[in-house]
């Protein structure tokens, strides 16, 4: 065995460049970034994004594509099935089912966008002042919730139509008085939960007031689940719209919704199956939609899954 | 030498569902101009609530003033309400915390964060950039 000789060299502390170790190595990118790079690997979230965006653009200018109008009646061609003149078919007062669909595609993306809106604003201030404040503030404020959520909604809309009539807005509005809750307890869960955050406390003994905390702080950090929730209400909307309109309480003639088509389909199922299949498959459809996205978006925003 | 600060006799406690637990009793100190006071003290002990209560962020209830004043510039810290402590708190008392990973908000970037107690204190502009100055 050959001995190795040491010198004092070999002890020498290995030249360290201080300003080389520290630069930053990769980009830095912002949360949303991170959250959109990691979206993007979910094929199926994507694929549900595809499907919203064309059946956003059908509800824009899909009524006016096949040239026909969805209140237009043509009693010499009624019933008729799928054909190059009416690409999805008639209904039984000929009115073309193609233009209805779009048009009901329309009215049922705006009320479930809107009501999901509208929940979403009342369910985040309602629920992060309930949460953050605590004590007395919370427990009025969420017995008030209760109570407006033990109100059966059906209830509701009936009271509704007798005092406002029946429309679009009487359902949002109805939709909306039962709906948010459940969005003012998720945002309150998460509040009270995040309020005890260190990054809290700094900020407040930057001197930071209450609004600002609450605003600028705590809710964007809850913006995860509180989209997640938005995609999953958008959906439950548009299908109680359905429903609504399938029991008659809904959309007002002659204006079309999926639910209304469904409903006017059902009489004459067993001879005419292709006038309930596409509302029907529509629905389905914007449902899978939202509900794929929704799923992608709780993995994408989920900050402690990053990679 | 100027006398900034001085604890008098303060004592802090906490409720809590079994009884009166009191993190901070009879603390008194002072603190003058140029001066640098350092407490030292086994976890537990209280200095972390000694220093919160000067700043006034310890969360009312549970916890409470028991005794002593916090004497500021001549003024009292514990009659001050909340909103005269929020001009308070990042100008005239600042707070370095422990913990960075837990400090920091992760939505907010580091530039916001830093500059957000200038921006509250002193009427800086949010567009323009803020040039940080300091002397040893």
């Amino acid at each position: 065995m050959s001995q190795q000789q040491l010198t004092n060299v070999d002890f020498e502390p290995l030249h360290i460049d201080h300003a080389e170790s520290e630069k930053i190595v990769g980009k830095s990118t912002s949360y949303w970034k991170d959250a959109w790079r990691r979206f993007r690997k979910n094929k199926l979230a994507l694929t549900g994004i595809v499907v919203l965006l064309f059946l956003g653009f059908m509800a824009a200018f899909g009524a006016d594509i096949s040239g026909e109008n969805f209140r237009d009646n043509d009693l010499m061609s009624t019933n008729q099935a799928p054909s190059s003149d009416h690409w999805f078919g008639t209904d039984n007062l000929g009115r073309d089912i193609f233009a209805r669909t779009w048009d009901g595609a329309r009215i049922s993306l705006f009320i479930g966008l809107t009501a999901a809106f509208l929940d979403l604003i009342i369910g985040i201030i309602w629920g992060a002042i309930s949460g953050y404040f605590g004590g007395k503030v919370d427990e009025y404020m969420m017995r008030i919730a209760d109570i407006l959520s033990s109100l059966p909604y059906l209830l509701v809309v009936i009271l509704l139509m007798v005092v406002m009539g029946q429309g679009i807005w009487t359902m949002i509005i109805a939709m909306v008085i039962t709906g948010w809750i459940n969005m003012a307890r998720i945002v309150r869960g998460q509040v009270m939960q995040l309020r005890s955050e260190e990054y809290v406390l700094a900020s407040k003994s930057l001197g930071a007031g209450n609004s600002r905390l609450l605003f600028k702080h705590l809710v964007p950090n809850t913006l995860g689940p509180i989209l997640v929730t938005l995609t999953l209400t958008v959906p439950n909307a548009i299908f109680t719209e359905a429903f609504l309109s399938f029991l008659g309480l809904g959309v007002p003639m002659p204006d079309s919704s999926w639910g209304v088509m469904t409903s006017e389909a059902l009489g004459s199922f067993q001879y005419f199956p292709y006038q309930l299949f596409f509302p029907a498959f529509f629905i389905c459809l914007t449902m899978l939609a939202f509900n794929v996205i929704g799923d992608g978006l709780r993995d994408a925003l989920d900050p402690k899954d990053r990679k | 030498m100027k006398k900034i600060l001085s604890v008098q006799n303060l004592s802090v406690s906490f409720d809590t569902y079994k009884s009166e637990v009191k993190a901070v009793r009879d603390v008194s100190f002072d603190l003058h101009e140029r001066e640098t006071l350092a407490i030292v003290g086994e976890s537990g002990s209280g200095k972390s609530v000694t220093a919160q209560s000067i700043m006034r962020l310890i969360p009312m209830p549970p916890g409470k003033f028991v005794s002593g004043n916090i004497i500021f510039n001549e003024e009292d810290l514990i009659q001050k309400s909340e909103k005269q402590m929020e001009s308070i708190r990042g100008k005239e008392i600042g707070m370095i915390f422990q913990d960075p990973m837990t400090s920091l908000n992760p939505t907010m970037t580091i530039g916001k964060q830093i500059t957000e107690g200038l921006i509250k204190h002193q009427n800086m502009n949010k567009k323009k950039p803020i040039y940080l100055e300091w002397s040893c």
